[in-house]
């Protein structure tokens, strides 16, 4: 190559480079500011939610409940303050998957350590259908499997979703033209409701059986790689399903215990036998059967802090009284 | 290559054809006006044309129609 | 599978293999090529290759053994007089037909069982009423675009049109290259496998029109026919509950959807290609400007067309038995028709190919066999309409009125084979064509179009826009224009500010993310 070419291609490059560098940079200015996660918030987009984290400051949240739209309707942090004064917030958002839950951890360690995260199952089982299978829920694991999981295309989507919120929050730009939502309510990630809708029938949905929901291959793959994540960072976790009667199923409950079995994980099934008096069918559910109201949530959230208590009263400070918290023991109302 | 245009006339009575006109981009040799071309030319010719040479490139033009019939020729009396 | 408009795709796959293929040596390139197309081949399919390495293994000893006879044959042509010479050449012929026949066979058997085996059994099971269990074969990721590929090379090898390759690395690129295993297009050894053989140095320019070109493929993609999908899917599972208007738009929605997945995802690719310098064939040319059915398959999938018309068409209808046939005709039929009978048979055999390749189903078949119909009934006629638009005084060849007329009725009949195509089922097909006539003015709410279907109203604007802007810019090809060049000439700032600004764009009002329903790769499943 001469002189001549060299000069013109080094030039071309340059100019591919600084366009790279330009893109990057007006995603970033997106990101801060039209398509901010606040911004979001204040348009009264409901995925935002899953970013909950980031109205807390920095290291002072003690456990993290992951999940979809059940964990944000189910729990609710202002009651589990109320009880037991930990202080929580619920990262979750509709159809949020165990991958994105992944990514959004990753970026949440970044400025917090809780003690305790607690995984809500009913994403795990989200859009996967209802095949059932009586062989035992492995994980698949091995270097193979973990290179598949790698490789999924999602991955490196929510990964760039969550550091370049634009790519998220992108469709916002609609919100100009038909007209805002209302603003979301901060209550740590919990969507509060008080509307009632009774549970037409509850079939026997817990009814004792050997099968075991069937998953595609990476879904169980992903939950462990949470698991991990959260063990490395040094965080307890804990398996929990809330009440949802349209959803649940014995089957799941069996897939879900299986790995809790291998993976040494506590799993708390407020579905199961054990909780039967916990929930009221006619009163506590917000849509006939899927998601809690303010009432379940009430419920659940007393339950659930005590069984934190007991598991991990050692690592959970009560934070009541303690002047860093002091929004906390301010609030009395859900907004 | 006369010859050649006048078959293609033949066939495609009321176009306006000379040797350079493009055929088959045009579609004015679509698949079913080629066969009919091709059995034509190879009468008319007395060589063999096989479905090897049927490619766009040799049928582009009526030039390129001569000089695939000049290539069949030399080939068939090699062999004779 | 990370599909070609996946970020994944598009920075770690093919931005990794660029910058290998970018720092390797003119003669190694290939090999930066080949590890990209086996990693992505291999994690895509997790593992699934053993018929791609058949399919590769069987071809390249078939094409090097057929080289070996040629070869042996000039060496001893010298040795051997007139008559002997022309026992050998026929002995070697019926060797070479026997080398690619077994071979050809074999590639195609694979195709047949892995993707139709179950197709099979169903029918079996349908007409006598068996009940035979489902095969659990996983259909191999591209089996039906790197076998057409592969009995392509070995037909031009056994047709002297190309050498065969020594080097199986070369050949398993060629079948396995990860920019056309997936959707192609169809390309020829001759051609891409050659190229990407050689490699190419890295050039600006070239890599800038290329990425315009992607950049284009995405915006048709992921702005247009996923917003497309959301409508039209939705209208095709559930069209009864709304009007036969709304169904309609629906066909012409998912044909907006297949052609602008399609060329915009043969854009992305021949875009990449050509980033590497790598020229791809072409799929599309502007197939809505097409007069005629025949015209339109001329210029939709036309590497699909090219194939078929090379390797089944001419091989078909020009083989001795089927002269033999023409021959027989013409002594009863006219000149015209004569030439037709032979064709029509060939035809026949193309169409049902056609259609049979698009998918293991009758609804296939049937929209293969649909357009051999119309093209027949058009070859048929063909007389009888030129008489009677003599006699109306209509000059076929140089009014614009009936060009504008002959568009139209192309593109009715095309949308029409678009219903068959997407239905879940001959019956369903014929069942919404039904309802579009018998329900067209039935009332529906007119919010339904903002409840039901994902899209909301800026949605709908953008739509109309796009499409203006794909219609405007398939005139300028039309034309003779490409875009790009107009583009090139604009000064360096503003075209980096305009590029810019297309590429925000294409993040900020794609139709993807949580407000819209998922769209599957329509032709990543043949």
């Amino acid at each position: 190559m001469d002189k001549a070419t060299i000069k013109k291609q080094s030039r071309g490059l340059l100019r591919i480079a600084a366009f790279l560098l330009a893109l990057l940079a007006a995603l970033y200015a997106l990101s801060a500011t039209v398509f901010s996660h606040d911004a979001a918030q204040r348009r009264g987009n409901n995925y935002v939610r899953s970013f909950s984290y980031e109205n807390e400051a920095p290291g002072t949240v003690e456990v993290v409940f992951i999940g979809n739209s059940d964990a944000y309707s189910g729990i609710s942090p202002a009651v589990l303050w109320k009880n037991c004064g930990y202080p929580a917030v619920v990262c979750g958002a509709a159809h949020q998957s165990p991958l994105f839950s992944e990514m959004l951890l990753k970026k949440l360690y970044r400025t917090q350590s809780p003690a305790v995260v607690v995984l809500e199952m009913d994403m795990l089982f989200d859009g996967q259908g209802k095949a059932v299978t009586s062989q035992k829920a492995r994980c698949p694991d091995g270097p193979l499997q973990r290179l598949y999981r790698l490789m999924l295309p999602e991955r490196l989507e929510y990964a760039l979703e969550t550091e370049l919120s634009v790519i998220e929050f992108h469709n916002e730009w609609q919100r100009y033209f038909i007209g805002f939502r209302e603003p979301m309510k901060n209550n740590h990630g919990y969507y509060f409701s008080k509307r009632v809708g009774k549970v037409d029938e509850a079939p026997n949905f817990m009814a004792p059986t050997e099968d075991r929901a069937c998953l595609s291959a990476d879904r169980l793959g992903m939950l462990k790689d949470t698991v991990d994540l959260c063990r490395r960072h040094g965080s307890e976790v804990m398996l929990v399903a809330l009440p949802c009667v349209k959803y649940w199923t014995m089957a799941r409950h069996n897939t879900v215990a299986d790995f809790a079995e291998e993976y040494d994980l506590p799993f708390v099934d407020f579905n199961s036998n054990e909780y039967e008096d916990l929930i009221d069918n006619d009163t506590c559910y917000r849509d006939e059967g899927n998601h809690l109201n303010y009432t379940g949530a009430k419920r659940v959230t007393a339950a659930l802090g005590e069984r934190l208590r007991e598991t991990y009263g050692d690592r959970l400070t009560d934070c009541r009284g303690n002047e860093a918290y002091a929004a906390w023991d301010g609030r009395r109302r859900h907004k | 290559m006369e010859d050649i245009l006048e078959i293609l006339r033949e066939l495609k009575p009321g176009v306006a054809l000379d040797e350079n006109t493009e055929l088959v981009n045009s579609r004015i040799l679509d698949s079913l006006t080629m066969l009919r071309l091709v059995g034509k030319l190879s009468s008319e010719f007395e060589v063999v044309i096989t479905a090897r040479d049927v490619l766009p490139e040799n049928f582009a033009n009526a030039r390129a129609i001569a000089a695939l019939i000049d290539r069949l020729v030399a080939r068939r009396d090699d062999e004779d | 599978m990370a599909s070609y408009n996946s970020f994944l795709f598009l920075l770690l796959y093919f931005g990794g293999t660029f910058v290998l293929y970018s720092l390797l040596p003119k003669k190694y390139k290939y090999l930066a090529l080949l590890a990209g197309s086996w990693f992505y081949y291999f994690i895509s399919t997790r593992g699934n290759v053993w018929a791609l390495a058949v399919t590769t293994a069987v071809v390249y000893g078939a094409a090097l053994w057929m080289d070996a006879v040629k070869a042996r044959f000039k060496k001893d042509k010298a040795t051997l007089d007139k008559d002997q010479r022309k026992l050998r050449k026929a002995a070697d012929r019926r060797k070479l037909s026997l080398i690619f026949g077994v071979s050809a066979t074999l590639t195609v058997a694979l195709l047949l069982v892995t993707k139709y085996a179950n197709f099979a059994v169903e029918t079996v099971n349908s007409l006598f009423g068996t009940a035979l269990a489902n095969t659990r074969i996983a259909q191999p990721l591209g089996v039906s675009f790197y076998t057409l590929e592969a009995v392509s090379y070995l037909y031009d090898v056994k047709t002297d049109r190309v050498r065969a390759t020594k080097n199986p690395l070369k050949l398993s690129l060629f079948l396995s290259f990860f920019l056309t295993v997936v959707e192609g297009p169809i390309a020829r050894y001759d051609d891409l496998g050659v190229q990407l053989g050689e490699g190419a140095r890295f050039d600006c320019d070239r890599f800038v029109r290329g990425a315009e070109r992607v950049l284009w493929g995405l915006f048709k993609k992921v702005v247009l026919a996923d917003r497309a999908a959301q409508y039209a899917s939705l209208m095709f599972t559930d069209f009864q509950k709304y009007n036969g208007a709304m169904a309609l738009l629906g066909v012409l929605l998912y044909t907006l959807q297949l052609y602008s997945e399609f060329s915009g995802i043969m854009d992305v690719v021949c875009g990449c290609g050509e980033m590497m310098g790598l020229t791809l064939p072409e799929n599309f040319r502007q197939p809505f400007f097409s007069q005629s059915v025949g015209e339109f398959w001329s210029r939709w999938h036309m590497t699909l067309g090219a194939w078929l018309k090379e390797y089944v068409f001419y091989p078909l209808s020009l083989s001795k038995g089927f002269q033999k046939l023409s021959e027989k005709a013409g002594a009863r039929l006219t000149p015209y028709y004569a030439g037709l009978a032979p064709a029509s048979i060939a035809m026949f055999a193309v169409w049902f190919l056609c259609g049979f390749w698009h998918g293991a189903g009758w609804k296939y078949v049937a929209y293969g066999l649909y357009y051999y119909v119309l093209m027949m009934l058009g070859s048929y006629t063909e007389p009888l309409s030129k008489r009677v638009c003599d006699k109306l005084g209509i000059r076929r060849e140089t009014s614009k009125w009936f060009h504008v007329f002959r568009i139209l009725r192309t593109f009715a009949l095309v949308n029409l084979g678009m219903l068959i195509f997407n239905a879940a089922g001959l019956r369903k097909a014929f069942k919404m064509l039904a309802f579009i006539g018998t329900n067209f003015f039935r009332a529906v709410p007119g919010k339904v179009l903002l409840t039901d279907f994902n899209l909301r109203v800026p949605d709908y604007v953008v739509l109309a826009l796009a499409t203006a802007a794909l219609i405007a810019v398939s005139v300028m090809r039309e034309r003779g224009v490409d875009p790009r060049d107009r583009f090139a000439r604009l000064p360096f700032a503003l075209r980096f500010v305009l590029l810019l600004f297309f590429t925000l764009l294409l993040i900020i009002i794609g139709a993807y993310g949580h407000d819209y329903g998922p769209v599957d790769l329509i032709y990543a499943n043949f």
